[in-house]
């Protein structure tokens, strides 16, 4: 972009924040925000988190495996025809002093040494929980367990509010956003490479979507772009700006927002360095870490110091032909991990950004025939140079079928709340104690609550 | 992976040129002599049964877009002969047209998407095939599966909506569940019994989907789609994994039409599956409401009870109608309109249970839907989806491509919406999403927000400045060629010297007379500042503003 057009921008982008439309919300938003009371970790160095959502639910039982003869035996009679041979797993040495060992599925080979160089942790048996519960509490039925266990969409929602009792749908990053954002900017805090999604939503913010393009200028509308579009975009916001409707405004003020803030992140982006040679394969979830490598390359320029990405990865739901799929999920999400983490090295930002893993439940341990169904617990992954990796952190559950952690058909009872597990990494993001309370509300029935796994 | 290649290149290609053209900047001279207009046709004889603005608001609701001619055409006859004339039209089925391309290595889901769009854009069953594209955003199958090697077969799958768009859901339930393509995508499709020995029990995946997204829901529903509180003020869940497990026992034994056996499958992807004893679970199975299937039934003879346990469900009325009414009508209908409509599903005035025909007669009917009452509420109305928006613009100027296809083939890189290519079973949106802000705190859903973001609406404009801005019939260099479909607007250029009536004219065609006074005094005073001469640009530059702004974006 020449300096002619990059001037031109600014100066737009100026005016268009200055119209009447964008001060009636951005005066709204303070209001709200200035109720919240200011957060005591809005100051600070710039910080990212990139929650790698897989979608579908993740048999990650299968992830970390035991591999000492008789371990291997209780696991693979319980899991059958969904067991990894012995022979095939990846021996690793993790630093906790464990009865048992462990090993990885190979098909995680690509952070099998990010593993070993305690780049990596693990944290096991992490669920939806509204406070901890035991087999028997659970038969009994007078403990509160969280609403529809076992469905995609409602543990979705429950991974991505923390809050399932809450009438509203906020998201536990939303509301992080709506206490630390600086709110002086249209740009929010959390940015989404995956559409709308409830956990960047809060009472007041909402994600900013963009693409592993970027963010593209609207031709016709984008200040700047051709003569004539200040215009057609200043006749839309006049539009919005008289609508009484809810739909037609929220319409018309994402047309604005996307028009100011593609201005904002291109100019940016400018000067952030080429990434995606650094990514091994081509798929949407590398082409999207890479443009997320590009945004934190160039944060110094964007308004915000902390951001919160979020990338949507599918193809988790193996209820049949699991065998193949998983095997390909798992070592094309590592090895766009590994690949990240050399992107990030490369501009020395590998400690000021932790990466980790959510997923809406394990999967049942037991088989349907060629796959597995909709189970509980599972195991997450964090990744970062602020990890203390190379270690396991939760309880190992019993893979023993029926055992007093597995609730049914190998649905294992979560022994960490994923409150804990979340906690943990906004702890490190810069939440104080009393605000970790108020971002997950269920936190305060557990007692545990930073789990260790970050510096 | 969700986006292709080959669309980001095409996309940015079409940005590239978009841009250079506006850098032209006033457009009129660009273009070549188009022919002149039409003369207009001639006024009716007799008083209209329904008046333009009524017919034109109609139609969007009932088909996928309203043209001069259709609005005339209602306005003549009236809604009870209109339905009846789109109820009595044979089906425009899909697969039969997609089988026209040959299946090479060619072949993709690409050309299922023409089909459609050739189909919506063109064809005259318009309330079938709208009905049609509703189901399939309830009754899911996505190409973003291992569904995407077999266009034909998605295609045959959609014509089981389109065949029983106007017959009755318990069949249309059965035709669904015994798809290949769902047997597939939910995999029912070789669901065995129970090894006990392995650790193997069948599989969960079509019996918790069946219900949770395509009858009955998750919590108990009254009749008018309010939820049921129990004695502590809980909803009161309408299944447990024991009645998921009964349904996934019932769902055993069904594999590929006529294979030679269970272990030697035909792959037949067209036919009903069929069921293979030996591999059916014969016990007694529990399922909704403590009905029981007691042991020793078969394949179809379970499915039958089962299929019939779920319709006779009382949560499949209100489930159904509101999802129906979300997709036609507006996105928070009231609780009595939706008890109407259920009251319809329930019995259609002949003791009939699961009429589709009476249901969708009974969406669009409603005074809700119909009477001007609701067109200064704020809590009525949708957001339009992304492909009717395009349908919309494209219908209403006879669009077409030299070739005489319709190839748009990145609406969902564009919009995140194409026909059967959802991100999952849960579809392109929830029908309770709820953006942040006004629309949250009025306590309103809003389904179509979840694919309204910056990126989506950017891509969306931008494929509509350049179907106006460079989309018209006449166009000719760089920008041309023979799949690009062009918009005819020589009706408009006729009118470009009388702003207002320009603007009148586009009213009654988008927004069905609904544009309030506001946006005609910004659109014509946005006309009269571009030279009279450049009757062209008058027009494309108001088409554009007309098609981005928020009062034809929200239908009311």
């Amino acid at each position: 972009m020449n300096n002619k057009r990059r001037s031109f921008i600014k100066k737009s982008i100026l005016s268009t924040v200055g119209s009447a439309s964008w001060m009636a919300t951005n005066n709204q938003f303070g209001l709200v925000s200035s109720a919240l009371a200011t957060s005591s970790s809005k100051a600070g160095e710039n910080k990212s988190l990139v929650c790698l959502f897989l979608l579908g639910g993740n048999d990650s039982f299968n992830m970390v495996i035991p591999s000492s003869d008789a371990g291997h035996a209780t696991y693979s009679a319980t899991r059958q025809n969904m067991a990894i041979a012995k022979d095939t797993l990846l021996s690793i040495s993790p630093s906790n002093d464990l009865a048992e060992t462990y090993g990885l599925n190979p098909a995680l080979e690509p952070i099998h040494s990010m593993f070993e160089q305690q780049k990596i942790a693990f944290v096991n048996n992490v669920g939806a929980l509204i406070q901890p519960v035991t087999k028997a509490e659970i038969l009994l039925g007078n403990t509160p367990l969280p609403p529809q266990l076992f469905s995609h969409n409602d543990q979705q929602r429950h991974w991505q509010t923390a809050w399932p009792q809450q009438s509203q749908k906020t998201g536990w990053a939303g509301r992080m956003a709506d206490l630390m954002a600086d709110t002086s900017t249209q740009l929010s805090m959390n940015v989404s490479m995956f559409g709308t999604n409830t956990m960047q939503t809060g009472f007041n913010s909402t994600a900013y979507t963009m693409s592993s393009e970027g963010a593209p200028l609207m031709a016709a509308l984008s200040p700047g772009v051709e003569d004539g579009n200040e215009s057609r975009l200043a006749l839309i916001q006049r539009l919005t700006q008289d609508a009484t409707h809810p739909m037609q405004k929220a319409y018309g003020n994402t047309i604005s927002r996307a028009s100011d803030l593609a201005q904002l992140v291109n100019d940016a982006l400018v000067d952030a360095p080429e990434m995606k040679s650094f990514f091994t394969n081509v798929n949407s979830v590398s082409d999207e870490l890479a443009m997320i490598a590009q945004m934190i390359a160039v944060e110094k320029q964007l308004p915000q110091e902390k951001q919160i990405y979020f990338v949507g990865v599918g193809g988790w739901d193996t209820h049949d032909n699991q065998i193949v799929a998983h095997a390909n999920a798992l070592t094309n999400l590592t090895q766009a991990m590994s690949d990240f983490n050399d992107a990030l090295a490369s501009i020395n930002k590998d400690s000021e950004v932790t990466t980790f893993t959510m997923s809406e439940f394990g999967r049942t341990l037991t088989s349907n025939g060629d796959g597995t169904d909709h189970g509980w617990g599972g195991v997450q992954m964090v990744m970062g140079g602020a990890v203390n990796g190379g270690q396991f952190y939760g309880q190992l559950p019993d893979l023993t079928l029926n055992s007093d952690d597995d609730i049914a058909d190998g649905r294992m009872i979560p022994t960490t709340s994923m409150d804990q597990y979340v906690a943990t990494i906004a702890k490190w993001f810069g939440l104080s104690d009393s605000e970790l309370l108020d971002i997950f509300p269920n936190l305060v029935n557990f007692e545990n609550r930073n789990l260790g796994f970050m510096m | 992976m969700r986006f292709f290649n080959v669309t980001q290149i095409k996309t940015s290609a079409f940005i590239a040129i978009l841009l250079t053209y506006l850098s032209a900047c006033g457009g009129g001279s660009e273009e070549t002599e188009v022919d002149p207009p039409p003369p207009p046709p001639p006024p009716s004889p007799t008083e209209p049964l329904v008046s333009e603005k009524q017919s034109a608001r109609f139609l969007t609701q009932s088909t996928f877009g309203a043209n001069s001619e259709s609005i005339a055409h209602l306005s003549e006859i009236g809604y009870d002969a209109w339905l009846s004339e789109q109820f009595n039209l044979p089906a425009s089925l899909h697969r039969p047209l997609v089988e026209e391309y040959p299946d090479d290595d060619e072949l993709s889901q690409k050309h299922r998407y023409e089909v459609w769009w050739r189909t919506v854009l063109t064809h005259d069953d318009q309330l079938r095939q709208r009905i049609a594209w509703a189901l399939s955003q309830i009754f899911v199958v996505s190409d973003k599966s291992a569904l995407v090697l077999y266009p034909y077969a998605v295609a045959g799958y959609y014509d089981i909506l389109v065949q029983n768009a106007f017959g009755n859901y318990r069949d249309l339930l059965e035709e669904v569940t015994l798809s290949p393509m769902m047997g597939f995508y939910l995999s029912m499709l070789g669901n065995e019994k129970p090894n006990l020995e392995l650790n193997i029990r069948p599989d969960e995946n079509y019996a918790r989907e069946v219900m949770q997204l395509f009858s009955i829901g998750l919590v108990k529903l009254n009749t008018n789609g309010s939820v049921i509180l129990d004695s502590n003020n809980q909803p009161i869940p309408t299944y447990d994994q024991d009645v998921i497990k009964g349904f996934a026992h019932v769902f055993t034994g069904w594999s590929f039409a006529n294979g030679a056996s269970w272990y030697e499958p035909s792959f037949d992807l067209y036919n009903s599956m069929t069921a293979y004893e030996d591999f059916h679970d014969t016990g007694e199975k529990i399922l909704l409401d403590d009905f029981v299937i007691s042991a020793g039934g078969d394949a179809q003879s379970d499915l039958e009870s089962a299929l019939d346990n779920i319709f006779n469900h009382p949560n499949v009325g209100p489930f159904i109608a509101h999802q129906l009414i979300q997709r036609l009508v507006t996105s928070n209908p009231t609780a009595d309109y939706i008890e109407r409509v259920a009251s319809t599903f329930n019995d259609n005035g002949q003791g009939v249970r699961g009429d589709l025909k009476a249901v969708v007669t009974a969406i669009l009917m409603d005074d809700e839907a119909i009477t001007e009452t609701n067109l200064n509420n704020d809590n009525f109305g949708k957001l339009k989806e992304p492909l009717l928006r395009f349908s919309q613009m494209w219908r209403a100027f006879d669009a077409t491509a030299d070739s005489g296809k319709y190839f748009f083939d990145f609406s969902d890189y564009l919009t995140g919406q194409a026909p059967l290519s959802a991100p999952s079973v849960f579809n392109f949106y929830s029908p309770t999403f709820q953006p942040a802000g006004d629309i949250s705190d009025a306590d309103l859903v809003a389904p179509e927000f979840q694919i309204l973001n910056e990126s989506y609406i950017t891509h969306t404009l931008n494929w509509i400045a350049g179907s106006t801005y460079v989309g018209y019939k006449g166009l000719t260099g760089p920008d041309y060629n023979e799949d690009r479909i062009l918009i005819d607007i020589s009706a408009e250029r006729a009118l470009a010297s009388d702003p207002s009536a320009l603007v009148e004219h586009l009213d009654l065609l988008l927004l069905s007379g609904q544009m309030e006074d506001n946006m005609k005094t910004e659109l014509i005073a946005s006309i009269e500042v571009i030279p009279e001469s450049e009757d062209l640009f008058r027009v494309v530059n108001t088409l554009f503003l007309v098609l981005a702004s928020p009062q034809y974006s929200i239908q009311r």
